[in-house]
């Protein structure tokens, strides 16, 4: 074996290395092209084959990024994860008084959550992937197509974020009669609601985070958008946070206030309703009463992720029924 | 031959080429084209060669010529119009190769045609060699790179060489000595 190479064996090497590197033919058609149009005056300055991809490569990811510094600010801020916000209610709260009305009742939220990140997510991937096909340099591609599935993948996981869902406690609280669930039913109890007329009733049932990211509750929508005239309405919310199943009492709530709720964690909500004018103000008695009336069997939460907010509708664990006096015409 | 083309696309992947007035090149681009026309092939694959792949060649003469047509204003020798044309060429081409990350692939070797290099005998043993002579010139610095490839490729002698870069002889030819130093080891390692 040769332990020290000579010059002239070395000087080969090299050029047969550097032969072996020179291209296959000469160079291609559209750098001739490329380079004529470097000096072509006629169409008012420079355009090259480069400037163009690589204003779309900026403009697409200062697009992507800036979209998403936008969702993540608002997030950071709507979650009172900036400084100066707070999650949590802060101070003393009133106690549980169910003639109260106003607090946790809100108006039904655009639906942000479903709409936006597909929206942001679509025309980021589609800036991406039409520069991932636009690019001759693998590294390039990669990039941009690895970038534009993961906007996706993100899209698709704000979208689909359950949001809040019953969790494992209910009961009434004031002015409900439950009953087990009647012949022919779905299987859930019922609560009667033995209110006057004007006069309040509540129920209490606990509720989850399901989902992987946390979530803001705003609190109760109303009344869905189809509801009948005379349907049933709740007027306040209340709310004893930091439990792990189980129900306390209503004199440990709080009046509501929006709050963040962690994936796994549960949340104690005393629902407030005022008996309708047709009310007939005592518990329902089967054998004498007629049932008439309005029933609620499902509520509906609002709430935010990262500033988008959206509706669950979470089925109650019983069907609240409020009977009512046989041909009233208030 | 270059004619007075003009694409009428500016996508990447050229469309259709139409034939327009030469005279509305103007006298600057008619000369830089000239100049271009002359040296095209040859930078071309002096950017193949010092770089290693033929896009990124095509690519680092574009910008060359971009850059050249950008300072046009610099160069008061027209009779030094392709070897400056050539500066800007290996300066760019320098310029990629520091920001090549040491990720990038090997290329797989090309062996040499017979007709290129008929001493070369195809074993195991000079494959072996090779590897290593293409991997320690993968490791060259960029300057060490560009000089070898002036060297053996262009054919340039050190003075010519120093010339071209715009650099004292001593430091061509240290940087010479010290480039054929590693690919000197690493062929000798190939062949233990």
């Amino acid at each position: 074996m040769n332990d020290t190479i000579d010059d002239s064996s070395l000087d080969e090497a090299i050029r047969g290395l550097l032969a072996g590197r020179r291209p296959r033919g000469g160079a291609p058609a559209e750098l001739h092209a490329s380079i004529v149009l470097i000096t072509a005056s006629s169409h008012g300055g420079t355009v090259t084959r480069r400037v163009i991809p690589a204003i779309a490569w900026m403009l697409g990811l200062a697009a992507v990024a800036g979209a998403l510094a936008l969702v993540v600010v608002y997030g950071l801020s709507a979650t009172g994860l900036v400084p100066g916000a707070s999650p949590v209610p802060s101070g003393p709260s009133p106690t549980f008084d169910p003639t109260v009305t106003g607090p946790g009742i809100v108006g039904y939220p655009s639906d942000t959550l479903h709409t936006v990140p597909w929206l942001l997510g679509g025309v980021a991937a589609v800036t991406l992937s039409a520069i991932a096909l636009g690019s001759r340099h693998i590294r390039r591609r990669l990039i941009s197509a690895s970038a534009a599935v993961a906007i996706l993948v993100v899209s698709f996981m704000f979208s689909t974020q359950p949001g809040v869902s019953y969790a494992n406690a209910y009961g009434g609280v004031v002015a409900i009669v439950m009953v087990e669930p009647p012949p022919g039913s779905d299987g859930r109890p019922v609560g009667y609601v033995s209110a006057k007329p004007g006069d309040p009733y509540a129920i209490v049932f606990n509720v989850t985070n399901d989902g992987a990211m946390p979530v803001r509750v705003l609190g109760l929508v109303q009344s869905p958008p189809d509801a009948a005239p005379r349907a049933m309405a709740w007027a306040a919310l209340w709310m004893v946070s930091g439990v792990n199943g189980g129900v306390p009492g209503p004199e440990q709530s709080a009046q509501f206030e929006p709050f963040d709720l962690n994936p796994g964690d549960f949340v104690v909500l005393y629902l407030v309703g005022r008996a309708g004018p047709c009310a007939i103000g005592h518990p329902f008695d089967p054998d004498t009463d007629q049932l008439t009336g309005t029933s609620r069997d499902r509520v509906q939460l609002a709430y935010s992720t990262f500033g988008l907010t959206a509706v669950s509708n979470v089925p109650l664990p019983m069907v609240v029924v409020e009977p009512e006096l046989d041909n009233c015409s208030a | 031959m270059l004619n007075s083309l003009v694409a009428e696309s500016v996508d990447p992947e050229p469309v259709r080429l139409r034939p327009v007035d030469a005279h509305a090149d103007g006298e600057h681009a008619a000369r830089f084209q000239a100049v271009l026309a002359g040296e095209l092939e040859r930078a071309y694959r002096l950017a193949t060669v010092i770089l290693g792949d033929e896009s990124e060649g095509q690519d680092a003469v574009h910008d060359a010529a971009e850059t050249a047509w950008r300072r046009r204003g610099e160069l008061r020798d027209q009779e030094r119009a392709a070897a400056w044309f050539r500066q800007i060429l290996i300066n760019v081409c320098r310029d990629r190769l520091r920001r090549r990350r040491r990720w990038r692939l090997l290329e797989v070797l090309r062996a040499p045609f017979t007709h290129e290099h008929p001493t070369v005998a195809d074993t195991s043993a000079a494959f072996a060699a090779r590897d290593q002579l293409q991997r320690a010139f993968e490791r060259l610095s960029p300057h060490e790179r560009v000089t070898v490839v002036l060297r053996y490729e262009e054919d340039l002698t050190v003075p010519a060489i120093a010339e071209l870069l715009d650099i004292a002889q001593g430091t061509a030819k240290s940087r010479l000595h010290y480039a054929l130093a590693k690919l000197r080891a690493a062929l000798e390692e190939g062949h233990e």
